[in-house]
Protein backbone atom coordinates (compact mmCIF):
# COMPACT_ATOMS: atom_id res chain seq x y z
CA UNK A 1 0.00 0.00 0.00
CA UNK A 2 1.44 3.66 -0.82
CA UNK A 3 0.55 6.18 1.53
CA UNK A 4 1.40 9.37 0.90
CA UNK A 5 1.93 11.98 4.16
CA UNK A 6 1.91 15.56 3.64
CA UNK A 7 3.73 17.73 5.87
CA UNK A 8 3.92 21.62 6.28
CA UNK A 9 6.24 21.76 9.59
CA UNK A 10 3.36 22.59 11.57
CA UNK A 11 2.30 21.43 14.68
CA UNK A 12 -0.52 19.74 13.12
CA UNK A 13 0.86 18.28 10.57
CA UNK A 14 3.63 16.96 13.11
CA UNK A 15 0.40 15.36 14.94
CA UNK A 16 -0.59 14.32 11.55
CA UNK A 17 2.54 12.37 10.97
CA UNK A 18 2.67 10.76 14.36
CA UNK A 19 -1.06 9.21 14.64
CA UNK A 20 -0.88 8.01 11.04
CA UNK A 21 2.38 6.17 11.34
CA UNK A 22 1.25 4.41 14.47
CA UNK A 23 -1.78 3.60 13.25
CA UNK A 24 -0.20 2.11 9.54
CA UNK A 25 3.30 1.27 11.01
CA UNK A 26 2.22 -2.56 10.94
CA UNK A 27 -0.01 -2.93 7.45
CA UNK A 28 3.76 -3.17 5.55
CA UNK A 29 3.32 0.21 3.52
CA UNK A 30 5.12 2.63 1.63
CA UNK A 31 5.62 5.69 2.46
CA UNK A 32 6.28 9.11 1.02
CA UNK A 33 6.63 12.67 2.70
CA UNK A 34 5.82 15.57 0.63
CA UNK A 35 6.32 19.03 1.49
CA UNK A 36 4.63 21.54 -1.02
CA UNK A 37 6.79 24.77 -0.97
CA UNK A 38 4.08 27.69 -1.82
CA UNK A 39 4.50 29.91 -4.94
CA UNK A 40 6.70 33.43 -4.52
CA UNK A 41 5.36 36.25 -4.49
CA UNK A 42 6.16 37.90 -8.56
CA UNK A 43 7.32 40.62 -7.07
CA UNK A 44 10.11 38.60 -4.42
CA UNK A 45 10.94 36.63 -7.35
CA UNK A 46 12.19 39.57 -9.38
CA UNK A 47 14.09 40.55 -6.53
CA UNK A 48 15.64 37.09 -6.07
CA UNK A 49 16.69 36.72 -9.73
CA UNK A 50 18.85 40.17 -8.87
CA UNK A 51 20.43 39.06 -6.02
CA UNK A 52 20.55 35.11 -6.76
CA UNK A 53 23.88 34.50 -5.88
CA UNK A 54 24.08 37.00 -2.52
CA UNK A 55 21.22 35.28 -1.13
CA UNK A 56 21.99 31.51 -1.76
CA UNK A 57 25.80 32.64 -0.15
CA UNK A 58 23.63 33.73 2.85
CA UNK A 59 22.44 30.13 2.73
CA UNK A 60 25.37 28.53 2.18
CA UNK A 61 26.99 30.47 5.19
CA UNK A 62 24.49 29.52 7.80
CA UNK A 63 24.25 25.64 6.39
CA UNK A 64 20.41 26.59 5.19
CA UNK A 65 19.41 23.40 3.12
CA UNK A 66 16.48 25.71 2.34
CA UNK A 67 13.01 25.74 3.92
CA UNK A 68 10.70 22.90 1.97
CA UNK A 69 13.93 20.41 2.04
CA UNK A 70 14.03 21.07 5.95
CA UNK A 71 10.91 19.84 6.83
CA UNK A 72 10.65 16.82 4.33
CA UNK A 73 13.84 15.72 5.96
CA UNK A 74 12.77 16.28 9.32
CA UNK A 75 9.15 14.39 8.79
CA UNK A 76 11.56 11.22 6.54
CA UNK A 77 13.55 11.18 10.14
CA UNK A 78 10.79 10.99 12.31
CA UNK A 79 8.89 8.43 10.48
CA UNK A 80 12.52 6.60 10.61
CA UNK A 81 12.11 6.81 14.25
CA UNK A 82 8.83 5.44 14.43
CA UNK A 83 10.00 2.75 12.08
CA UNK A 84 8.46 3.57 8.99
CA UNK A 85 11.23 3.73 5.89
CA UNK A 86 9.78 6.61 3.90
CA UNK A 87 11.22 8.46 0.90
CA UNK A 88 10.71 12.60 0.74
CA UNK A 89 9.64 14.94 -1.98
CA UNK A 90 9.37 18.53 -2.54
CA UNK A 91 6.92 20.20 -5.23
CA UNK A 92 6.38 24.06 -5.48
CA UNK A 93 3.15 25.54 -6.34
CA UNK A 94 -0.55 25.64 -5.09
CA UNK A 95 -0.30 23.41 -1.84
CA UNK A 96 -4.21 21.34 -2.87
CA UNK A 97 -3.13 21.10 -6.58
CA UNK A 98 0.58 19.92 -5.91
CA UNK A 99 -0.58 17.25 -3.83
CA UNK A 100 -3.90 15.93 -5.88
CA UNK A 101 -0.92 16.15 -8.77
CA UNK A 102 1.82 13.98 -6.87
CA UNK A 103 -1.25 11.65 -5.34
CA UNK A 104 -2.43 11.16 -9.45
CA UNK A 105 1.35 10.43 -10.42
CA UNK A 106 2.45 8.92 -7.60
CA UNK A 107 -0.90 6.09 -7.39
CA UNK A 108 -1.29 6.66 -3.82
CA UNK A 109 -3.88 4.35 -1.77
CA UNK A 110 -4.14 6.85 1.25
CA UNK A 111 -3.06 10.06 1.73
CA UNK A 112 -2.66 11.49 5.12
CA UNK A 113 -2.99 14.93 6.27
CA UNK A 114 -3.57 17.43 9.21
CA UNK A 115 -6.99 18.67 9.07
CA UNK A 116 -7.21 22.41 11.18
CA UNK A 117 -11.09 22.67 11.34
CA UNK A 118 -13.42 22.59 14.47
CA UNK A 119 -16.52 21.35 13.32
CA UNK A 120 -18.65 18.45 13.83
CA UNK A 121 -17.81 15.28 12.07
CA UNK A 122 -21.21 16.27 10.46
CA UNK A 123 -19.88 19.49 9.23
CA UNK A 124 -16.60 19.63 9.13
CA UNK A 125 -15.10 22.91 8.85
CA UNK A 126 -11.76 21.81 7.10
CA UNK A 127 -8.55 23.94 6.52
CA UNK A 128 -9.15 25.24 2.69
CA UNK A 129 -6.17 22.71 1.57
CA UNK A 130 -7.52 19.75 3.67
CA UNK A 131 -10.98 20.62 1.99
CA UNK A 132 -10.09 20.44 -1.36
CA UNK A 133 -8.20 17.53 -0.96
CA UNK A 134 -11.09 15.72 0.31
CA UNK A 135 -13.24 16.52 -2.59
CA UNK A 136 -11.24 15.98 -5.39
CA UNK A 137 -8.92 13.35 -4.40
CA UNK A 138 -8.77 10.10 -6.28
CA UNK A 139 -8.52 7.93 -3.16
CA UNK A 140 -9.14 7.82 0.42
CA UNK A 141 -7.53 10.27 2.86
CA UNK A 142 -7.25 10.10 6.33
CA UNK A 143 -7.61 13.26 8.26
CA UNK A 144 -6.13 14.09 11.54
CA UNK A 145 -7.29 17.22 13.19
CA UNK A 146 -6.42 19.07 16.28
CA UNK A 147 -6.56 17.86 19.61
CA UNK A 148 -7.38 14.34 18.31
CA UNK A 149 -6.11 11.42 20.70
CA UNK B 1 -14.44 68.18 -19.62
CA UNK B 2 -13.64 67.18 -23.40
CA UNK B 3 -13.24 64.27 -24.72
CA UNK B 4 -9.42 64.40 -24.23
CA UNK B 5 -10.04 64.89 -20.52
CA UNK B 6 -12.31 62.40 -20.04
CA UNK B 7 -9.49 59.80 -21.86
CA UNK B 8 -6.49 60.89 -19.36
CA UNK B 9 -9.00 60.51 -16.00
CA UNK B 10 -10.03 57.06 -17.58
CA UNK B 11 -6.13 55.94 -18.42
CA UNK B 12 -5.13 57.35 -14.86
CA UNK B 13 -7.74 55.60 -12.88
CA UNK B 14 -7.11 52.47 -15.23
CA UNK B 15 -4.28 52.41 -14.62
CA UNK B 16 -4.06 52.57 -10.76
CA UNK B 17 -6.44 49.99 -10.21
CA UNK B 18 -4.58 48.05 -12.62
CA UNK B 19 -1.76 48.44 -9.93
CA UNK B 20 -3.75 48.33 -6.70
CA UNK B 21 -5.48 44.93 -7.87
CA UNK B 22 -1.12 43.40 -8.64
CA UNK B 23 -2.79 40.86 -11.55
CA UNK B 24 -0.20 42.48 -13.91
CA UNK B 25 3.01 43.46 -13.59
CA UNK B 26 3.09 46.95 -12.26
CA UNK B 27 5.86 48.40 -14.97
CA UNK B 28 3.87 46.77 -17.95
CA UNK B 29 0.55 48.11 -16.39
CA UNK B 30 2.25 51.80 -16.41
CA UNK B 31 4.01 51.76 -19.52
CA UNK B 32 0.43 50.34 -21.26
CA UNK B 33 -1.46 53.38 -19.51
CA UNK B 34 1.94 55.82 -20.98
CA UNK B 35 1.50 54.15 -24.13
CA UNK B 36 -2.42 54.30 -24.65
CA UNK B 37 -1.86 58.44 -23.80
CA UNK B 38 0.37 58.68 -26.49
CA UNK B 39 -1.77 56.52 -28.59
CA UNK B 40 -5.14 58.36 -28.05
CA UNK B 41 -3.10 61.80 -28.46
CA UNK B 42 -3.61 63.06 -24.69
CA UNK B 43 0.72 63.90 -24.90
CA UNK B 44 3.11 63.97 -27.74
CA UNK B 45 6.14 61.53 -27.48
CA UNK B 46 8.04 64.50 -27.28
CA UNK B 47 5.83 66.20 -24.61
CA UNK B 48 6.09 63.19 -22.99
CA UNK B 49 9.69 62.55 -22.73
CA UNK B 50 10.83 66.48 -22.43
CA UNK B 51 7.91 67.92 -19.97
CA UNK B 52 6.22 64.85 -17.73
CA UNK B 53 9.31 62.43 -17.51
CA UNK B 54 11.42 63.80 -14.58
CA UNK B 55 15.03 62.56 -15.67
CA UNK B 56 16.21 63.78 -12.67
CA UNK B 57 14.55 61.20 -10.11
CA UNK B 58 15.22 58.70 -12.57
CA UNK B 59 19.02 59.20 -12.58
CA UNK B 60 19.32 59.93 -9.15
CA UNK B 61 17.60 56.52 -8.89
CA UNK B 62 19.81 54.60 -11.25
CA UNK B 63 23.08 56.15 -9.42
CA UNK B 64 22.09 55.03 -6.09
CA UNK B 65 20.63 51.40 -7.51
CA UNK B 66 24.38 50.78 -8.80
CA UNK B 67 25.79 52.09 -5.62
CA UNK B 68 23.79 49.45 -3.93
CA UNK B 69 24.04 46.57 -6.42
CA UNK B 70 28.00 46.92 -5.73
CA UNK B 71 27.46 46.70 -1.83
CA UNK B 72 25.19 43.93 -2.09
CA UNK B 73 27.42 41.81 -4.50
CA UNK B 74 30.29 42.47 -2.46
CA UNK B 75 28.80 41.24 0.49
CA UNK B 76 27.86 44.27 2.46
CA UNK B 77 24.64 43.34 4.14
CA UNK B 78 25.51 40.54 5.14
CA UNK B 79 28.53 41.60 6.63
CA UNK B 80 27.05 44.03 8.54
CA UNK B 81 24.36 41.71 9.75
CA UNK B 82 26.58 39.46 11.19
CA UNK B 83 29.41 42.35 12.60
CA UNK B 84 26.11 43.97 14.67
CA UNK B 85 24.77 40.32 15.69
CA UNK B 86 28.27 39.59 16.83
CA UNK B 87 29.11 43.10 18.86
CA UNK B 88 25.58 41.85 20.34
CA UNK B 89 26.58 38.72 21.70
CA UNK B 90 23.72 37.29 19.47
CA UNK B 91 21.66 38.34 22.52
CA UNK B 92 18.18 37.91 20.89
CA UNK B 93 16.37 40.76 22.86
CA UNK B 94 19.23 43.05 21.43
CA UNK B 95 19.03 41.89 18.47
CA UNK B 96 14.83 42.87 18.20
CA UNK B 97 15.80 46.36 19.55
CA UNK B 98 19.05 47.09 17.28
CA UNK B 99 18.64 45.25 13.94
CA UNK B 100 15.24 47.32 13.62
CA UNK B 101 17.32 50.43 14.26
CA UNK B 102 19.99 49.03 11.29
CA UNK B 103 17.61 48.51 8.83
CA UNK B 104 16.27 52.13 9.27
CA UNK B 105 19.52 53.57 9.21
CA UNK B 106 20.27 51.55 5.68
CA UNK B 107 17.02 52.54 4.46
CA UNK B 108 17.46 56.57 5.11
CA UNK B 109 20.10 55.98 2.66
CA UNK B 110 19.22 52.98 0.62
CA UNK B 111 16.81 51.39 -1.50
CA UNK B 112 14.44 49.57 1.30
CA UNK B 113 13.50 46.93 -0.99
CA UNK B 114 17.19 45.46 -1.03
CA UNK B 115 17.75 46.34 2.44
CA UNK B 116 14.81 44.24 3.60
CA UNK B 117 15.10 40.84 1.26
CA UNK B 118 18.69 40.26 2.88
CA UNK B 119 17.76 41.48 6.27
CA UNK B 120 14.69 39.61 6.34
CA UNK B 121 16.69 36.55 5.18
CA UNK B 122 19.40 37.41 7.45
CA UNK B 123 16.99 37.49 10.18
CA UNK B 124 15.28 34.11 9.81
CA UNK B 125 18.83 32.71 9.42
CA UNK B 126 20.05 33.91 12.71
CA UNK B 127 16.28 32.78 13.93
CA UNK B 128 17.21 29.34 13.27
CA UNK B 129 20.32 29.53 15.36
CA UNK B 130 18.72 31.34 17.89
CA UNK B 131 15.34 30.10 18.29
CA UNK B 132 13.45 32.99 18.38
CA UNK B 133 10.29 34.00 17.09
CA UNK B 134 11.33 36.00 13.37
CA UNK B 135 8.56 37.09 12.54
CA UNK B 136 8.07 40.20 15.08
CA UNK B 137 11.34 41.04 14.62
CA UNK B 138 10.93 41.35 10.44
CA UNK B 139 8.00 43.04 10.61
CA UNK B 140 9.87 45.86 13.20
CA UNK B 141 12.53 45.96 11.22
CA UNK B 142 10.22 46.93 8.06
CA UNK B 143 8.39 49.66 9.64
CA UNK B 144 11.40 51.06 10.81
CA UNK B 145 13.10 51.10 7.54
CA UNK B 146 10.18 52.67 5.94
CA UNK B 147 10.29 55.39 8.92
CA UNK B 148 14.09 55.31 8.08
CA UNK B 149 13.27 56.05 4.25
CA UNK B 150 11.54 59.08 4.99
CA UNK B 151 13.99 60.95 6.62
CA UNK B 152 15.95 61.86 3.68
CA UNK B 153 15.77 62.57 0.26
CA UNK B 154 17.28 59.22 -0.89
CA UNK B 155 15.64 57.15 1.56
CA UNK B 156 12.35 56.00 -0.46
CA UNK B 157 10.81 56.67 -4.02
CA UNK B 158 8.33 59.36 -2.72
CA UNK B 159 10.54 61.61 -1.01
CA UNK B 160 12.66 61.52 -4.57
CA UNK B 161 10.30 62.86 -5.93
CA UNK B 162 8.74 64.93 -3.85
CA UNK B 163 11.79 66.55 -3.04
CA UNK B 164 13.18 66.33 -6.53
CA UNK B 165 10.13 67.39 -8.39
CA UNK B 166 9.27 70.03 -5.58
CA UNK B 167 12.64 71.72 -5.26
CA UNK B 168 13.99 70.38 -2.01
CA UNK B 169 17.31 69.77 -1.42
CA UNK B 170 18.87 66.67 0.68
CA UNK B 171 19.55 69.39 3.56
CA UNK B 172 16.29 70.08 3.67
CA UNK B 173 15.23 67.14 4.37
CA UNK B 174 18.02 66.17 6.37
CA UNK B 175 17.01 69.44 8.63
CA UNK B 176 13.18 69.12 8.95
CA UNK B 177 12.23 65.49 8.01
CA UNK B 178 15.08 63.69 9.99
CA UNK B 179 14.46 64.73 13.30
CA UNK B 180 10.97 63.72 13.41
CA UNK B 181 12.18 60.90 12.09
CA UNK B 182 14.42 59.44 14.49
CA UNK B 183 11.80 59.81 17.11
CA UNK B 184 9.09 58.27 15.66
CA UNK B 185 11.77 55.33 14.92
CA UNK B 186 12.44 55.54 18.42
CA UNK B 187 8.80 55.18 19.21
CA UNK B 188 7.95 52.55 17.55
CA UNK B 189 10.75 50.21 17.94
CA UNK B 190 9.54 51.03 21.68
CA UNK B 191 6.27 49.69 21.26
CA UNK B 192 7.29 46.82 19.37
CA UNK B 193 9.65 45.82 21.93
CA UNK B 194 7.10 46.22 24.89
CA UNK B 195 4.54 44.71 22.47
CA UNK B 196 6.98 41.30 21.69
CA UNK B 197 9.08 40.84 24.37
CA UNK B 198 7.19 38.36 26.08
CA UNK B 199 7.02 36.11 23.17
CA UNK B 200 10.31 36.51 21.42
CA UNK B 201 12.27 34.16 22.80
CA UNK B 202 11.09 30.58 21.66
CA UNK B 203 13.03 27.93 23.42
CA UNK B 204 15.47 25.11 22.77
CA UNK B 205 18.97 24.23 22.95
CA UNK B 206 20.95 27.23 20.54
CA UNK B 207 23.89 26.00 18.40
CA UNK B 208 26.28 28.09 19.90
CA UNK B 209 29.52 26.32 17.98
CA UNK B 210 27.98 26.96 14.29
CA UNK B 211 27.75 30.36 15.92
CA UNK B 212 31.40 30.79 16.62
CA UNK B 213 32.32 29.73 13.41
CA UNK B 214 30.57 32.24 11.92
CA UNK B 215 32.81 34.29 11.02
CA UNK B 216 31.95 38.31 9.72
CA UNK B 217 34.85 38.54 7.30
CA UNK B 218 33.79 35.53 5.46
CA UNK B 219 30.69 37.64 3.93
CA UNK B 220 32.80 39.79 1.99
CA UNK B 221 32.79 37.87 -1.10
CA UNK B 222 35.48 40.87 -2.79
CA UNK B 223 37.12 42.91 -1.10
CA UNK B 224 38.60 45.80 -3.59
CA UNK B 225 34.68 45.75 -4.56
CA UNK B 226 33.15 45.70 -1.44
CA UNK B 227 35.71 49.05 -0.47
CA UNK B 228 35.01 50.59 -3.90
CA UNK B 229 31.13 50.51 -2.81
CA UNK B 230 31.77 51.70 0.35
CA UNK B 231 33.67 54.31 -1.10
CA UNK B 232 31.44 55.53 -3.66
CA UNK B 233 28.50 55.43 -1.24
CA UNK B 234 30.62 57.74 1.06
CA UNK B 235 30.91 59.88 -2.08
CA UNK B 236 27.45 60.16 -2.87
CA UNK B 237 26.46 61.50 0.53
CA UNK B 238 29.01 63.93 0.22
CA UNK B 239 27.85 65.14 -2.86
CA UNK B 240 24.00 64.89 -1.78
CA UNK B 241 24.88 67.29 1.23
CA UNK B 242 27.19 70.05 -0.58
CA UNK B 243 25.31 69.77 -3.88
CA UNK B 244 23.18 73.25 -3.63
CA UNK B 245 26.02 74.79 -1.80
CA UNK B 246 28.42 74.16 -4.80
CA UNK B 247 25.76 74.73 -7.19
CA UNK B 248 25.03 77.99 -5.48
CA UNK B 249 28.60 79.35 -4.54
CA UNK B 250 30.71 77.70 -6.88
CA UNK B 251 27.89 78.02 -10.00
CA UNK B 252 29.11 74.34 -10.68
CA UNK B 253 26.19 72.32 -11.71
CA UNK B 254 26.21 69.64 -9.51
CA UNK B 255 22.97 68.89 -9.36
CA UNK B 256 21.36 65.97 -6.54
CA UNK B 257 21.11 63.42 -9.31
CA UNK B 258 24.69 63.89 -10.15
CA UNK B 259 25.26 63.25 -6.58
CA UNK B 260 25.25 59.37 -6.61
CA UNK B 261 25.46 59.33 -10.59
CA UNK B 262 29.44 60.26 -10.37
CA UNK B 263 30.60 57.91 -8.05
CA UNK B 264 28.25 55.09 -9.71
CA UNK B 265 29.93 55.47 -12.71
CA UNK B 266 33.10 55.74 -10.96
CA UNK B 267 33.09 52.11 -9.74
CA UNK B 268 31.61 50.93 -13.38
CA UNK B 269 34.76 52.04 -15.05
CA UNK B 270 36.71 50.70 -12.06
CA UNK B 271 35.02 47.34 -11.49
CA UNK B 272 36.30 45.32 -14.79
CA UNK B 273 35.04 41.84 -14.94
CA UNK B 274 32.65 42.66 -12.16
CA UNK B 275 31.26 45.34 -14.08
CA UNK B 276 28.55 43.14 -15.78
CA UNK B 277 27.05 41.53 -12.89
CA UNK B 278 26.63 44.47 -11.48
CA UNK B 279 25.07 46.29 -14.25
CA UNK B 280 22.69 43.37 -14.21
CA UNK B 281 21.56 43.65 -10.63
CA UNK B 282 20.34 47.41 -11.22
CA UNK B 283 16.23 46.98 -11.16
CA UNK B 284 15.26 48.13 -14.49
CA UNK B 285 11.94 47.64 -13.83
CA UNK B 286 11.42 50.01 -11.47
CA UNK B 287 12.88 52.90 -13.48
CA UNK B 288 10.91 51.82 -16.33
CA UNK B 289 7.55 51.76 -13.57
CA UNK B 290 8.48 55.29 -12.95
CA UNK B 291 8.67 57.01 -16.56
CA UNK B 292 5.42 55.40 -17.25
CA UNK B 293 3.94 56.52 -14.57
CA UNK B 294 5.51 60.32 -15.17
CA UNK B 295 3.99 60.27 -18.38
CA UNK B 296 0.17 58.62 -17.00
CA UNK B 297 0.21 61.41 -14.21
CA UNK B 298 1.33 64.30 -16.75
CA UNK B 299 -1.61 63.28 -19.36
CA UNK B 300 -4.12 63.89 -15.87
CA UNK B 301 -1.88 67.53 -14.92
CA UNK B 302 -2.56 68.70 -18.17
CA UNK B 303 -6.52 68.25 -18.56
CA UNK B 304 -6.70 70.55 -15.56
CA UNK B 305 -8.26 67.68 -13.35
CA UNK B 306 -5.96 67.83 -10.46
CA UNK B 307 -5.69 71.36 -10.23
CA UNK B 308 -9.30 71.48 -9.57
CA UNK B 309 -8.88 69.27 -7.21
CA UNK B 310 -6.41 71.02 -5.10
CA UNK B 311 -7.98 74.34 -5.68
CA UNK B 312 -11.51 72.58 -3.54
CA UNK B 313 -8.84 71.08 -0.99
CA UNK B 314 -7.82 74.79 -0.24
CA UNK B 315 -10.87 76.43 -0.39
CA UNK B 316 -12.23 73.28 2.48
CA UNK B 317 -9.01 74.09 4.58
CA UNK B 318 -8.54 78.11 4.21
CA UNK B 319 -7.27 79.73 6.99
CA UNK B 320 -6.75 76.45 8.82
CA UNK B 321 -2.83 75.62 8.41
CA UNK B 322 -2.76 72.73 11.06
CA UNK B 323 -5.91 70.80 10.01
CA UNK B 324 -4.98 70.99 6.35
CA UNK B 325 -1.32 69.19 7.05
CA UNK B 326 -2.54 66.61 9.76
CA UNK B 327 -5.26 65.79 7.04
CA UNK B 328 -2.49 65.58 4.36
CA UNK B 329 -0.23 63.37 6.07
CA UNK B 330 -3.25 61.15 7.56
CA UNK B 331 -4.61 60.77 3.93
CA UNK B 332 -0.99 60.32 2.92
CA UNK B 333 -0.55 57.41 5.67
CA UNK B 334 -3.73 55.73 5.07
CA UNK B 335 -3.46 55.62 1.11
CA UNK B 336 -0.45 54.31 1.32
CA UNK B 337 -1.18 51.39 3.09
CA UNK B 338 -4.12 50.63 0.67
CA UNK B 339 -2.22 52.15 -2.50
CA UNK B 340 1.35 51.73 -3.97
CA UNK B 341 2.93 54.88 -2.30
CA UNK B 342 5.24 55.76 -5.54
CA UNK B 343 1.81 56.84 -8.09
CA UNK B 344 0.24 58.06 -5.17
CA UNK B 345 3.25 60.62 -4.29
CA UNK B 346 3.57 61.43 -7.68
CA UNK B 347 0.13 62.80 -7.93
CA UNK B 348 0.30 64.37 -4.50
CA UNK B 349 3.18 66.32 -5.82
CA UNK B 350 0.66 68.22 -8.31
CA UNK B 351 -2.05 68.19 -5.66
CA UNK B 352 0.48 70.16 -3.17
CA UNK B 353 1.69 72.25 -5.51
CA UNK B 354 -1.52 73.53 -6.57
CA UNK B 355 -2.59 74.26 -2.94
CA UNK B 356 0.47 75.90 -2.69
CA UNK B 357 -0.54 78.61 -4.96
CA UNK B 358 -3.51 79.59 -3.33
CA UNK B 359 -4.15 82.32 -0.59
CA UNK B 360 -4.55 81.53 2.98
CA UNK B 361 -2.68 77.96 2.74
CA UNK B 362 0.38 77.29 4.64
CA UNK B 363 4.13 77.04 2.48
CA UNK B 364 5.00 74.19 0.12
CA UNK B 365 7.86 72.89 2.04
CA UNK B 366 5.08 72.13 5.72
CA UNK B 367 3.02 69.98 2.96
CA UNK B 368 6.16 68.23 1.28
CA UNK B 369 7.39 66.77 4.95
CA UNK B 370 3.53 66.00 6.02
CA UNK B 371 3.06 63.81 2.73
CA UNK B 372 6.00 62.53 2.46
CA UNK B 373 6.26 61.47 6.39
CA UNK B 374 2.62 59.85 5.75
CA UNK B 375 3.23 58.13 2.94
CA UNK B 376 6.35 56.61 3.83
CA UNK B 377 5.10 55.86 7.03
CA UNK B 378 1.62 54.58 6.51
CA UNK B 379 2.79 51.91 3.98
CA UNK B 380 3.67 50.13 7.48
CA UNK B 381 0.05 49.15 8.25
CA UNK B 382 -0.48 46.44 5.78
CA UNK B 383 1.69 43.34 4.49
CA UNK B 384 0.82 45.90 0.76
CA UNK B 385 1.59 48.73 1.48
CA UNK B 386 5.12 49.19 0.40
CA UNK B 387 7.35 47.05 -1.89
CA UNK B 388 9.59 46.48 1.05
CA UNK B 389 6.51 44.89 3.26
CA UNK B 390 5.74 42.89 -0.04
CA UNK B 391 9.58 41.51 -0.04
CA UNK B 392 9.97 40.64 3.40
CA UNK B 393 6.56 39.15 3.85
CA UNK B 394 7.17 36.80 0.95
CA UNK B 395 10.58 36.14 1.80
CA UNK B 396 9.35 35.10 5.24
CA UNK B 397 6.34 32.72 4.15
CA UNK B 398 8.87 31.23 1.30
CA UNK B 399 10.65 29.69 4.65
CA UNK B 400 7.27 28.46 5.77
CA UNK B 401 6.76 31.35 8.63
CA UNK B 402 3.51 32.58 7.16
CA UNK B 403 2.46 35.68 8.49
CA UNK B 404 -0.68 36.35 7.56
CA UNK B 405 -2.99 39.72 7.33
CA UNK B 406 -3.79 39.74 11.21
CA UNK B 407 -0.93 38.66 13.03
CA UNK B 408 0.89 41.74 10.47
CA UNK B 409 -1.41 44.34 11.26
CA UNK B 410 -1.18 43.42 14.64
CA UNK B 411 2.57 43.76 14.71
CA UNK B 412 2.52 46.96 12.45
CA UNK B 413 -0.29 49.07 13.24
CA UNK B 414 0.49 49.94 16.82
CA UNK B 415 4.48 50.75 15.80
CA UNK B 416 3.05 52.92 12.72
CA UNK B 417 0.06 54.74 14.82
CA UNK B 418 2.47 55.73 17.19
CA UNK B 419 5.17 56.88 15.06
CA UNK B 420 2.40 59.11 13.10
CA UNK B 421 1.42 60.40 15.88
CA UNK B 422 4.91 61.66 16.72
CA UNK B 423 5.15 63.01 13.28
CA UNK B 424 1.86 64.98 13.77
CA UNK B 425 3.00 66.39 16.82
CA UNK B 426 6.36 67.68 14.94
CA UNK B 427 4.33 68.91 12.15
CA UNK B 428 2.88 70.99 14.75
CA UNK B 429 5.75 72.42 16.35
CA UNK B 430 6.89 73.10 13.46
CA UNK B 431 3.58 74.76 12.10
CA UNK B 432 3.53 76.67 15.64
CA UNK B 433 7.11 77.55 15.08
CA UNK B 434 7.01 78.84 11.44
CA UNK B 435 10.18 76.44 11.28
CA UNK B 436 9.72 74.93 7.68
Amino acid sequence: MRVLFCVDGSEGSDRALERGSTWLKDAGIQAVVLYVSPEVDERLRHYERLFESELREIERLFGDQGHGLEVAVKARDRLKQLGLQAERKVRQGDPAEEILAEIREGRYDLVVLACDGTGTVEEPRLGSVAGQIVRRAPTSVLLVRAGAR
Amino acid sequence: MGLTAILAVSVFVGTYIAIGMEKVNRTIVSMSGAILLLVIGVLSLKEAVTTYVHWETVGLLFGMFTIIAVLSEAGFFTYMALVVAKKLDYNPYRIFVVFPLVTGFLSAFMDSITVMLFFATLTYELSRLLKFDAIPLVVTEVCLANIGGSSTLVGDPPNVILGLMLGFSFNDFLIHNTPTAVVAALGAVAVAYFQCRKRLVSGGSIDRQALLAMDPAKAIKDVRLFKLGLGAFAVAIFFLVIHAWVEHNLHIPLTAPLAPLIPAFFILILGGHRTEDILRKIDYDVLLFFIGLFVVVGGMEKTGAIRSLANLIADVFRHQDLALVSTLMWFSAVSSAIIDNVPFALSMVYVIKGIAGQVGVPGLAIMVWAVSLGTDIGGNGTPIGASANVVAYAAMEKQGHRIGWPRWMRLAIPQTLVALVICNLGLAVKLWLGFY
